[in-house]
């Protein structure tokens, strides 16, 4: 079954396919798989449109990260 | 001699009168062949009566040979089917209540829903709008009913219409500036998160 969400979050950092990100109260933070660079700095806010799929692991995948309007 | 004459006479009346006879039965059994159905159904005046006495007319219709004719206000939607007949539901409520009502007057897949055969019926059921009230023409014979008519479909020009307004308002709902985004995927559409 798999999701798809669209969510605010702030940029932590990128290796290779592997992108982290957390919630701007630090709550949460989360690593997702994405398919090219971002050249995004960190600390930057951005909104990510991912899903989430149980296939059978859990993957989390970015799909687009759009900047934030009027942040950063 | 004159005898004769009368008899003669009273001979030739009874047997006109024989050849007279044989000639109506001959016609009578011609008209007797032709389907009673067939010929009913095309002539049937129909009478708008409320949802819920659909059950009522059906019930009087039971033990005649006459076709009666209702129209009832009620949604639509495409019902089952099988090898010889296709179904439409119909209901006076939108998402409740749904009865399956036959476009076949019989078993043998003599198709009377406007005349459609089984194709042309896929295509009517395409031009179905669910939330829309219809009226939907009911014939009635022997306590059977058939869905003769529902008035008031789509025409193929405004499915086309419809269906080019909703692609229309897919691609707006999907549209996106690519210098706003740092990162995207190849069919990215916004719409779907």
């Amino acid at each position: 079954m798999t999701k798809y969400y669209a969510s605010n979050v702030v940029f932590i950092s990128q290796d290779g396919m592997d992108i982290n990100f957390k919630t701007s109260d630090n709550a949460i933070s989360q690593y997702f798989t994405i398919g090219g660079r971002t050249n995004l700095k960190f600390g930057q806010t951005v909104k990510i449109y991912y899903y989430v799929t149980k296939n059978p692991l859990t993957k989390w995948v970015i799909e687009a990260v759009e900047f934030t309007k009027g942040a950063n | 001699m004159k005898r004769s004459g009368s008899v003669f006479v009273v001979l030739v009346v009874f047997l006109s009168i024989i050849g007279c006879t044989s000639t109506n039965k001959a016609v009578n059994s011609t008209s007797e062949s032709t389907p009673i159905i067939d010929d009913g159904i095309t002539n049937i005046s129909y009478k708008e009566i409320p949802f819920s006495e659909i059950k009522v007319n059906m019930e009087a219709n039971k033990n005649t040979t006459t076709w009666d004719g209702l129209i009832v206000n009620a949604y639509v939607r495409p019902g089952s089917t099988n090898m010889y007949q296709n179904f439409l539901q119909i209901s006076d409520k939108l998402t409740e209540g749904f009865t399956n009502i036959s476009t076949a007057h019989d078993d043998y897949g003599n198709f009377k829903y406007q005349k459609l055969n089984a194709d042309q019926f896929k295509n009517v059921l395409r031009k179905i709008d669910t939330n829309k009230l219809y009226k939907v023409y009911i014939a009635v014979y022997q306590g059977k009913c058939y869905i003769t008519k529902v008035e008031g479909i789509l025409t193929d020009a405004e499915v086309e219409a419809e269906k080019a307004a909703k692609i229309t308002a897919e691609n707006e709902a999907n549209k996106y500036n690519p210098k706003d985004f740092a990162y995207f995927i190849d069919d990215f559409k916004p719409a779907k998160y």
